[in-house]
């Protein structure tokens, strides 16, 4: 892209994921450093996260994305609010009080019900696509995600039984979802599926 | 395409730090914060295939 369709159309989507990294990894530095504390270092996490929105509208922008993705894009977008503000305040309440078993399980549902949005948002995202090509991509991707999932999992399972490597938070599963979908997406894009 | 492997190197490296955590291998802020951008890196990792050229994606 030339440097006046740039200055036409805007940032690209790199520039804005950069720059969200970037600000992540400096809050992150300044909570290793003890230089702002953790609620401080939260509200400035969730800050950060509306440079998601310029970075999804640069991404939408032209005429490629279809109706279902644009919807599926807002949903997924408020869902990450809800998870950075339902995490960050999870873990400041947990840390600074002493709560009963039954506020530890209401206040562990913070950051996991905007999770289930993301689910839904792509379970949605399959029923509103009219596109069959766009929808066999995203189910193929989505299986191979499932696939990834299944696989790491049945194997980290036994080998954790049998103490060769150490528990890890359930919680994995999502992003290795997320890394198989990934993967499978590049490898059509590649092969031009 | 760039983007996308860089979700999924960072994606792994959360997991990554995730388990560092539970053994006590890497501070717990550290692993806070990558655990935050999880939702940030899954709106590129999950995003929806486009078809800016149907043409050239049915040659194939």
């Amino acid at each position: 892209m030339s440097a006046q369709e740039t200055a036409r159309s805007g940032r690209s989507p790199g520039f804005w994921a950069g720059l969200y990294l970037a600000v992540v990894a400096m809050i992150g530095a300044l909570k290793i450093a003890d230089a702002i504390n953790g609620p401080t270092g939260f509200i400035l996490m969730a800050a950060s996260c509306g440079l998601l929105i310029p970075m999804v509208r640069a991404q939408n922008r032209g005429d490629c994305s279809s109706a279902a993705t644009l919807a599926y894009n807002k949903r997924v977008i408020a869902s990450s609010f809800g998870y950075v503000l339902g995490l960050g305040i999870a873990i400041t309440v947990w840390r600074n009080y002493e709560l009963s078993a039954p506020a530890v399980f209401a206040i562990s549902l913070l950051p996991v019900l905007p999770t289930f949005g993301i689910v839904w948002a792509m379970a949605r995202y399959l029923s509103d696509e009219t596109d069959e090509y766009l929808r066999h991509r995203t189910t193929m991707a989505s299986i191979h995600g499932l696939g990834l999932v299944l696989s790491v999992g049945i194997l980290w399972g036994f080998l954790e039984m049998f103490e060769l490597v150490p528990h890890v938070w359930a919680w994995w599963v999502l992003p290795a979802w997320a890394i198989g979908t990934g993967l499978s997406n590049l490898w059509q894009k590649v092969r031009g599926e | 395409m760039s983007r996308m492997i860089v979700a999924i190197g960072l994606s792994a490296t959360t997991i990554l730090l995730a388990i560092g955590a539970t053994q006590g291998l890497v501070p717990a802020a550290l692993a806070e914060t990558a655990v935050i951008t999880l939702p940030a890196l899954a709106v590129v990792t999950l995003r929806p295939a486009k078809a800016c050229n149907p043409l050239k994606a049915f040659r194939a």
